[in-house]
């Protein structure tokens, strides 16, 4: 089912008009949770790159094998091995940020956005489409939640990448880095984004 | 093929695939992994066991120790991981103590999920550009003689064993002090039973509470218990926890027998308050230790006395004295009155602390 979208198309899909987290909605969990610094954000991202572009590669190479009455635990069996393989590495390489991490590398394995792509695309377009896809997706993934940890930072410790950029007189404002400042930040985020596609709809 | 035949081949085949190629990456990185691990305690341990030439492990009950030896191969520090749980994750300390397991030598954070930036400052605070690990440096050679506790909006006592919570994460910084309190116990019991070494009492006898002790109570409402022939008034609070310790002293004044009755932290590290209960002393100037009528408090020279420092020897100086040095000033014109009660407190307070200190405990 090839579709007539250009290549530069199906990567910029992911970035803005179907944005997993501003747009669709998908894999708010980790959003949530881990955005309480910029450079989580932006590892969680990484390793959903690795995990997506993968997963998509493989499904889309063995999509007609797959016979589709058992297409969802092929799926997870592959997204899974590739989260293990990125957590072990993180562990192994970057221990620091596998620490940060926590529980959340393992838990992309339940992540939407994955197993929607597959399902989605990679489950029924070539490899290269399907390679293009999760890589507009995961990066638009990732780009959010950095600026998302990069809000959440600079307001609540007055930092953004361990950067001072707030005035050291700047009183942070604790809430950001706690819960309640991720559901308020992406609120925000999510009505901004509504608010400039209406108004770019016009 | 039949259809089902080609599902259980497929989804066989992708299993074996995956598990192929996880056991191969698990032989390349579970070294690394397990190195780092290793990196990280040993970095902890020479932090803990700071100053020792050689660090040993040895197993006693299931549970491990590190002993850290000096050059002529004495035991000069004993290390323990203990765990428990924080405010929202596990946490794991490196606790290195003295010899005696008298003094915490200093604690490593191990591992920690607490809130971002409350609970991990239990490991770091980086809103404190100068000293960002203050809260597990506050635990630098601290005595823990009694149970640690934490205070708050004060400057804590560390002979006494008291550390400062962190504002906003007071639930995680108690963590830190039940989890090592916990293990100061059961640790102390393990190392007596198992070795020779020569190590102090158990720890944590009694908690420290603050409350102010009345020494009215005395009489009436504490246990007096005997110990080496000294008699010594227990306050004890509703669940039997021991709240002050009072004795009586007495000494020679400037023309007098003083008789004191001094009430005590448990830990002897501060003096709760102080009740002279006999002298004679030249009227209106020794007798001013009681009843002082020209100060708008007559009774200034014992309220000093109040919660006062006594890990130094109380010394008297004539005006603005240094509390938490353990300084109260003098009476002017009955200075050999006041500095005979201080006398008298510091001769008592050694003798009646040794002995308490270190009774057998039932």
């Amino acid at each position: 089912m090839a579709s007539k979208t250009s290549h530069s198309k199906e990567f910029l899909k992911g970035l803005w008009d179907e944005n997993p987290v501003l747009r669709m909605l998908l894999g708010l969990c980790p959003t949530l949770a881990v955005t309480n610094s910029a450079i989580n954000g932006f590892s969680m991202g990484l390793a959903v790159i690795f995990t997506l572009v993968m997963s998509s590669a493989i499904i889309s190479l063995a999509r007609n094998i797959i016979p589709k009455e058992v297409r969802i635990p092929t799926f997870i069996i592959v997204i899974a091995t590739f989260v293990t393989i990125a957590d072990k590495m993180l562990a192994a390489y970057v221990p620091d940020i596998s620490k940060a991490l926590g529980p959340f590398v393992p838990l992309i394995v339940v992540n939407c956005i994955i197993l929607g792509r597959q399902e989605a695309f990679a489950s029924k377009n070539p490899v290269g489409r399907s390679i293009i896809d999760a890589l507009g997706m995961s990066i638009g993934f990732t780009i959010t939640l950095t600026i998302l940890g990069s809000i959440r930072e600079l307001l609540g410790v007055g930092t953004i990448f361990a950067v001072q950029i707030m005035p050291l007189s700047f009183e942070p404002w604790m809430v950001m880095v706690l819960q309640p400042g991720a559901f308020l930040t992406l609120g925000l985020m999510i009505g901004v984004s509504n608010w400039l596609n209406a108004r770019r709809a016009k | 093929m039949t259809k089902s035949y080609r599902l259980i081949l497929v989804l066989t085949a992708t299993a074996v695939l995956s598990g192929l190629l996880l056991s191969f990456l698990n032989l390349h990185t579970s070294p690394l992994i397990e190195a780092h691990q290793n990196k990280v305690l040993n970095d902890a341990l020479s932090s803990v066991l700071a100053g020792c030439d050689k660090i040993e492990e040895q197993f006693y009950e299931d549970k491990q120790f590190y002993f850290g030896y000096d050059a002529q191969n004495n035991v000069k520090g004993i290390a323990f991981l203990t765990e428990g749980n924080g405010f929202q994750s596990k946490l794991r300390i490196l606790v290195g103590m003295d010899a005696g397991l008298t003094q915490i030598v200093k604690i490593r954070i191990l591992e920690q999920k607490e809130t971002p930036g409350l609970g991990t400052k239990i490991e770091t605070d980086p809103s404190s550009k100068t000293n960002p690990e203050w809260f597990p440096n506050q635990f630098d050679r601290l005595n823990v003689i009694n149970k640690i506790s934490y205070v708050k909006n004060q400057t804590p006592n560390k002979s006494a064993g008291e550390i400062m919570a962190i504002t906003g994460a007071t639930i995680s910084s108690k963590a830190v002090i039940d989890i090592i309190n916990a293990a100061l116990v059961e640790n102390n019991r393990i190392i007596k039973e198992n070795t020779d070494l020569n190590i102090g009492e158990c720890p944590a006898i009694d908690a420290v509470n603050e409350t102010a002790f009345n020494p009215q109570l005395v009489p009436e409402g504490a246990e007096i218990v005997t110990i080496d022939n000294k008699t010594y008034f227990l306050n004890k609070d509703e669940n039997g926890l021991v709240m002050g310790v009072a004795f009586i002293a007495r000494g020679e004044g400037f023309q007098s027998t003083i008789k004191v009755l001094a009430c005590m932290n448990p830990d002897f590290s501060r003096m709760q308050s102080l009740e002279i209960i006999q002298q004679d002393e030249t009227e209106g100037w020794g007798t001013r230790l009681v009843n002082d009528t020209e100060n708008s408090d007559p009774q200034w020279f014992l309220k000093q006395f109040n919660n006062l420092n006594v890990h130094k020897a109380i010394s008297a100086v004539p005006e603005n004295p240094n509390r938490q040095n353990g300084e109260v000033q003098s009476i002017s014109g009955a200075t050999v009155s006041s500095e005979a009660v201080i006398k008298i407190l510091n001769a008592s307070i050694q003798e009646y602390c040794d002995t308490y200190l270190n009774r057998k405990v039932n």
